[in-house]
């Protein structure tokens, strides 16, 4: 971006807010975990806490439940030059106000499903819809937020594959930085990232 | 020493050379132009051909009058006729003619409609003339026929390539020293499937005289005469450049349009219809070549030329053109006759075109244009025509004629290298030739199919639509008086040729005035590709906001779907497209999304809709074998509103919407059910609804023919009078 649009972005949006997103259980609550350790001010109200399903915690803000409802979302301003989770499906409910550096971390849509289910059994809560309804419902969304993503000219996208996020966080976390400006601490960053927790995944995966 | 060798051995090089061309059975044949394909042989080689072919002809003709006469048998009985005439007028639109029809200008046209019948005539998705005449002469839709577009996009590269036909060099080559001599054929493809239907009367021993029926390049083998029409290439092998000489240093550069704020156009590619040469005279006369194919015989494939030169008189404005080594009087603003040229790729071996020159105008700058380079069909350097030796025999009857598919030049007059005037000049001769030739096939094809398209009615409404459109933007600044008869003075051009082909008819002929398509106004630009970005489904390289043709900047991998062409959408499909992405599961969605956001795009501007609805292609075509070549998405632009210039050709620009000023005013590929084409019959069609693609099968009907299982059209009913039956049927 040339000097002079950098300056005039600057003044009419203020600092970048950083957002965090996808689909539940595609792999956020590490990102974010990534992002904080790398040096970035993130902002969660530690509500809901880690639990079997996310040990090292959810890294949520409420209050973005209520973007969706709420006509005043001027408290958003105030996540300027920080971080915060945004599960896609809220992306659109973002002010307009502000410029967004989203890192949208994707996985494989079967084992998200599968995730999902697991907790879902965990809680005894019922699954409202069969697998293949809801890989399919996931996938179109997935393409709907990239095209949303796509043609706002306030928001800047960085897409991260789960997959490639545990198999080298070290790349996955330069990747981040360069999108963020340089400046994170890449080492500090990749640490977090705990194979470990590379559950629930499918028989089909390679 | 050392340089008398060199010579020795460039004089044995060129020997052997001409001693491989003499030797070699098929060394003759050489291919020129980029990817053109030409199989040239020398002019005496051409002209030995053409006479064994035809005593060839001769000798087996009373064993092929024999075959088609037991075959024919098998039909008579369920013939209706014995003649069928079938003319075609590109682009005669129904509003026009009901207006026209109306007021008293049409009177032949109105005889006819009340002898038999006259509809609209529902035409094809989408609503090109490559598109429906295929359809037209196969019976079947696009997604059979292979053929969506004009151009089809290279799916690796995303880069256009023509989708009619494939001229490309032979791929068995020797080389020596600076030569290449080429030792197979070369390839000469027709990338229309499905059979003609005169290719199946022929079979039946019911033949055809076929004249410039769009997407007949190259010709098919079949019992009848066929010249080829649309995409016969220039000798350049493109689909017809001019060359211009000018003294005007700007008007020998680019175009002059200065684009958008980014520096991008939305219009047409700077260089688009051809060359531009500036010449300077030195004592009243000036030296220049004329370019023609690349020579594809030498290794550095450096184009042929031929020089030439003029020497005006400003004050009796006309200038004398030498070349070739003969003269020529040019008077200003008048064509020359056609003038044969022959470029030489190698000793013995010459290259046949045609070409007309123009003094477009001698004071204060000087203007020569010259009409793209046409195949002479005396001496074909391709072949257009079957028998191959049809041309030939054309051209000793009535003179040389234009081939080029393609042969009014509407580049020329966009890039206003020549005015109106030239451009309608060209028109009718070159409706004067093809008349000639038609009213011959009349004469002498008694029975069976004499089929003859003209061209003039599309081009001239292409051309001249502002003057029946005073809101046109085309027309800010410009005259609005001069030339607002000129396309009634064509349709009243046609009626009278159908007054004089009526006149010559019996009872036991049925005559058919068909259309592709009609004609609508076209005054605004839609640029997809712009509105593809705008709303995420395509995206440019980092820091771009505009690209420039052919997806210059866009960035594939974030890329759903781009428009290419005259009015398809394609999905960026994983697994077809070269830099894919949208997988086969998600296809459907990103069409919707499509299809949802573009259909009813509102242009805020004029206050009108520019799009009225996005056509999904697999459920216009659901079954057909090539499907898959086409657009996923074919757009139903509104009356007034086209794939704008730059969008068609894979740009994408600064806005959506902008104004279309450009002398092609007029246009057809919009929503298809804006612009149905004509059918006016002898014999009333009571079908209700007909459609371009009934009349192949109708055609087979009428000649007893029984119609092929894979033909899509319906079979419509025809009144045939009974005693004309029994008649046709003796």
């Amino acid at each position: 971006m040339g000097v002079v649009k950098k300056l005039l972005k600057n003044w009419r949006y203020g600092d970048d807010v950083v957002v965090v997103s996808g689909l539940p259980r595609s792999g956020t609550s590490m990102l974010m975990n990534m992002m904080e350790s790398g040096g970035l001010t993130v902002v969660t109200d530690k509500v809901r806490e880690s639990d079997t399903d996310n040990p090292k915690g959810y890294f949520e803000d409420e209050r973005v439940k209520d973007l969706e409802n709420d006509p005043d979302k001027s408290w958003v301003r105030d996540v300027r030059g920080k971080t915060i989770k945004v599960i896609s499906h809220l992306l659109k409910e973002l002010p307009e106000e502000n410029f967004y550096k989203v890192i949208l971390i994707r996985r494989n849509l079967d084992e998200i499903v599968a995730s999902q289910n697991i907790m879902l059994d965990r809680r005894q809560e019922p699954n409202p819809i069969s697998d293949e309804k809801a890989i399919q419902v996931y996938r179109n969304h997935m393409i709907d937020t990239k095209v949303f993503l796509r043609r706002k000219p306030n928001y800047d996208l960085l897409e991260l594959h789960y997959h490639n996020v545990i198999a080298d966080p070290i790349e996955s976390a330069k990747k981040v930085d360069e999108f963020l400006g340089g400046g994170l601490s890449i080492e500090s960053m990749a640490k977090v990232v705990d194979p470990s927790l590379y559950r629930n995944r499918t028989v089909t995966e390679n | 020493m050392q340089r008398k060798k060199i010579l020795k051995n460039r004089k044995s090089i060129t020997i052997c050379v001409i001693c491989l061309i003499l030797i070699l059975p098929t060394a003759a044949h050489a291919y020129v132009g980029p990817g053109a394909g030409f199989a040239f042989i020398g002019s005496f080689m051409a002209l030995f051909a053409a006479l064994i072919a035809g005593i060839g002809s001769l000798l087996i003709w009373p064993i092929r009058f024999v075959i088609r006469s037991i075959r024919r048998r098998k039909v008579l009985g369920n013939s209706k006729l014995k003649r069928m005439v079938i003319l075609g007028l590109d682009g005669l639109d129904p509003k026009l003619v009901d207006q026209w029809m109306a007021d008293g200008q049409l009177p032949n046209l109105k005889t006819l409609s009340e002898q038999g019948s006259y509809s609209r005539l529902r035409t094809t998705y989408p609503s090109i003339s490559p598109v429906a005449w295929s359809s037209f002469m196969t019976g079947v839709d696009p997604s059979r026929h292979n053929i969506f577009d004009f151009l089809n996009r290279d799916t690796r590269t995303y880069k256009p390539k023509l989708s009619s036909s494939e001229v490309g060099a032979s791929s068995r080559t020797i080389q020596v020293g600076e030569w290449v001599i080429p030792v197979g054929k070369p390839l000469i493809r027709n990338m229309r499937k499905s059979r003609a239907f005169w290719n199946i009367l022929g079979d039946y021993g019911v033949p055809s005289n076929i004249l410039r029926v769009p997407l007949t390049f190259p010709p098919e083998k079949f019992a009848g005469a066929l010249l080829s029409a649309m995409c016969v290439p220039d000798l350049r092998g493109t689909q017809g450049s001019f060359t211009y000489y000018t003294t005007n240093a700007a008007e020998a550069g680019q175009s002059t349009d200065s684009g958008d704020e980014d520096g991008h156009s939305d219009e047409a590619p700077e260089v688009t219809g051809g060359e531009r040469c500036l010449v300077a005279f030195e004592n009243g006369s000036f030296d220049a070549v004329l370019p023609g194919p690349d020579n594809s015989m030498r290794k550095d494939s450096a184009p042929m030329e031929i020089p030439f030169s003029v020497k005006v008189d400003n004050d009796a404005r006309e200038g004398v053109l030498k070349i070739g080594g003969k003269q020529y009087r040019l008077k200003e603003k008048e064509y020359s006759p056609w003038i044969q040229l022959a470029f030489k790729p190698a000793p013995g071996i010459k290259v046949h075109g045609i070409a007309r020159f123009y003094i477009t105008k001698m004071e204060p700058d000087f203007g020569l244009y010259v009409t793209p380079l046409n195949i002479d069909p005396g001496k074909p350097a391709l072949p257009i025509s079957w028998p191959s030796y049809y041309s030939i025999y054309l051209s000793k009857l009535i003179g040389e004629f234009a081939t080029l598919g393609l042969a009014e030049d509407t580049w020329a007059l966009n890039e206003r290298v020549i005015d109106e005037e030239a451009f309608l000049q060209q028109t009718l001769e070159l409706h004067s030739e093809r008349e000639k030739m038609f009213f011959n096939a009349l004469e002498k094809s008694r029975e069976g199919v004499v089929a003859c398209v003209f061209d003039g009615t599309d081009r001239l409404q292409h051309m001249f639509f502002r003057y029946l459109d005073d809101k046109h933007p085309a027309n800010k600044g410009k005259d609005i008086e001069k030339y607002k008869d000129t396309i009634l003075e064509m349709y009243r051009r046609a009626d009278d040729m159908v007054g004089r082909i009526m006149a010559q008819l019996g009872p036991e002929e049925h005559f058919m005035v068909i259309s592709d398509h009609g004609f609508e106004s076209f005054r605004r630009g839609v640029n997809v590709n712009t509105w593809l970005l705008q709303n995420g489904h395509l995206s440019l390289k980092e820091g771009k906001t505009t690209s420039d043709e052919w997806f210059e900047s866009v960035d594939w991998e974030r890329t759903n779907a781009y428009a290419f062409g005259l009015g398809g959408i394609y999905i960026n499909r994983e697994g077809r497209e070269g830099k894919g992405i949208v997988l086969e599961q998600d296809v459907d969605h990103v069409k919707q999304s499509i299809i949802q956001g573009l259909s009813g795009l509102y242009d805020d501007e004029y206050g009108d809709t520019a799009v009225n609805d996005v056509f999904d292609n697999a459920a216009l075509h659901p079954s057909g074998p090539y499907r898959d070549n086409g657009p996923d998405l074919i757009v139903g632009y509104n009356r007034g509103y086209r794939a704008s210039w730059g969008g068609a050709v894979g740009r994408v620009a600064a806005k959506v919407l902008s104004d279309n000023t450009k002398s092609w005013s007029g246009d057809h590929c919009i929503d298809p059910r804006l612009v149905p084409g004509v059918l006016f019959s002898n014999r009333k069609i009571s079908s209700e609804d007909p459609g371009i693609g009934d009349l192949a099968p109708t055609i087979l009907t009428q000649f007893g023919v029984e119609v092929p299982n894979h033909m899509t059209g319906k079979v419509l009913s025809v009144d045939n009078p009974s005693k004309v039956t029994e008649q046709a049927a003796a």
